[in-house]
């Protein structure tokens, strides 16, 4: 059997659009989540913090495949409750992202120096206001870089929900090469799209660090 | 007697066990310029800060307006609102333009429309004559400048009093002028201000009072010339000496 070309292509590049999609909301979702972490253990009391701490420490112990699993077969097996393969994918890489994603904004959080946030709550803003005003435009910023680096590693990682049966690139690069065979082609097109992405992911970082940056603030350029 | 802006009353407070101050009381009048010196790290920043809370005391009382800032009940961000604090480093928001951080106090904190605000940090800046660098971010300015932005972020908020915690002493020696320069006009426009400086120039040519801050109380005070030229205490006498040393030649005096 074979098949044109165009066709394996266009096979692929649907898949690549199932991944970008995926990638996009779990690496949105890891941002909510490690934002939040991020801001309890830097703000939090002692138990949010220890909250926060351990959450990230268990989340970034445990394989992404491992997680897939237990969300895909152990919790409905226990709850009743399930998620398709493509939520589940989400959650799933959405939640390990956000270990990672804590790290990088506490990171950025505590960059911005102490005097600042004095200096903010001594104008009489509440401490909500210090952070939504003050910390977070800076340590967005600060936090670029190292930001869109961890995207580029979900979307690469958007290839374990093969094991789920989410029909992503890899997914639909294993399905040529299953019946067309010729695995180098198929395979090495899928590594060509992956490469093109995360190549313009390092530009478009390039591009948001130059937009958005200030003087005399990091942030600046980065390639992914 | 009208009743002081500003009263502490016998205030302390200990990091562990180091007692920072053991009972500091002094009251500050509406219009007053009152200059706080001492030792490094004696715990003068640390009583600056017990004012407008950014630091807790532990015992004693903080009258502002007759009110005592250290009850419970007290919305402490509304007291700082009316309290301007100027700090060694500046601490300008390094994401913001010079103009935008006097603004953001105005609009976040008196809710003033973007119109409003703009309007009235423009003639903060013009006090401290930096209105033509409005545009800057704090990495483009110099340290007195800086500085000077400071204390239009202070300013603009239409503070009851200004605390200002070494405003000079972070800057190179060829810079702090321009920002005495800036302090000076508003102690000559009644601005009340509690200031901690080593300028004993700036306390002799403005000051109301001069307080001695040392093992954490205030170990001496009055009229500036009285405190300088004639201190009655040794402590007061040897720290003095040192400062004289170590600024001989950089007194304006004027």
């Amino acid at each position: 059997m074979t098949i044109a070309l165009e066709e394996a292509l266009k096979l692929l590049l649907e898949g690549a659009k199932v991944s970008l999609e995926l990638s996009l909301l779990s690496i949105f979702l890891g941002m909510i989540i490690g934002l939040l972490i991020a801001i309890m253990e830097v703000y939090g009391g002692k138990v949010l913090r220890y909250i926060a701490m351990g959450y990230e420490n268990a989340i970034r112990g445990i394989p992404l495949l491992v997680i897939y699993f237990i969300l895909y077969y152990s919790i409905p097996s226990i709850t009743g409750f399930s998620m398709d393969p493509f939520t589940t994918a989400i959650v799933g890489l959405g939640i390990r992202s956000s270990a990672y994603q804590s790290q990088i904004f506490r990171g950025a959080i505590q960059a911005v120096e102490e005097g600042q946030i004095e200096a903010a709550l001594s104008l009489g803003m509440s401490k909500w206001q210090v952070i939504r005003h003050i910390i977070l435009p800076q340590a967005l910023r600060i936090a670029l870089p190292g930001w869109m680096n961890e995207y580029t590693i979900v979307l690469k990682d958007t290839s374990i929900a093969i094991a789920i049966g989410v029909v992503e690139l890899t997914r639909q690069a294993r399905y040529l090469v299953s019946y067309y065979l010729r695995p180098f082609l198929y395979y090495g097109m899928a590594a060509l799209i992956y490469l093109v992405i995360v190549l313009s992911i390092g530009y478009l970082a390039g591009y948001l660090g130059k937009k958005y940056q200030i003087i005399g603030l990091g942030g600046g350029v980065t390639r992914a | 007697m009208p009743e002081p802006l500003l009263k502490v009353v016998n205030l302390k407070k200990k990091f562990g066990s180091l007692e920072v101050l053991k009972g500091v009381s002094f009251e500050i009048n509406k219009g007053e310029t009152k200059v706080i010196i001492g030792p490094s790290g004696a715990g003068k920043s640390t009583l600056l800060r017990c004012i407008n809370r950014l630091v807790e005391p532990d015992e004693g009382e903080i009258y502002f307006n007759g009110v005592n800032i250290l009850s419970d009940d007290i919305d402490i961000k509304s007291v700082r609102s009316k309290i301007g604090f100027v700090f060694q480093h500046f601490n300008l928001f390094k994401h913001l333009t010079a103009l935008e951080n006097v603004k953001i106090g105005l609009k976040i904190v008196k809710k003033m429309s973007d119109e409003e605000a703009t309007e009235k940090a423009y003639k903060a800046l013009e006090m401290v004559k930096m209105e033509e660098h409005a545009h800057k971010y704090p990495a483009q300015l110099s340290g007195g400048q800086q500085q000077r932005v400071a204390i239009a972020r202070a300013l603009a908020m239409d503070p009851e009093i200004i605390l200002f915690d070494e405003p000079t002493s972070a800057l190179d020696p060829q810079l702090v002028g321009e920002v005495l320069d800036v302090m000076k006009d508003l102690a000559k426009r009644n601005v009340t201000m509690l200031v901690v400086t080593h300028e004993i120039g700036f306390a002799l040519s403005v000051a109301d009072e001069i307080m001695f801050f040392y093992d954490g109380v205030i170990w001496e005070s009055g009229p500036p010339k009285d405190v300088i030229y004639n201190p009655k205490k040794p402590e007061t006498k040897a720290f003095l000496e040192r400062i004289f040393e170590l600024y001989a030649g950089s007194e304006g005096g004027s």
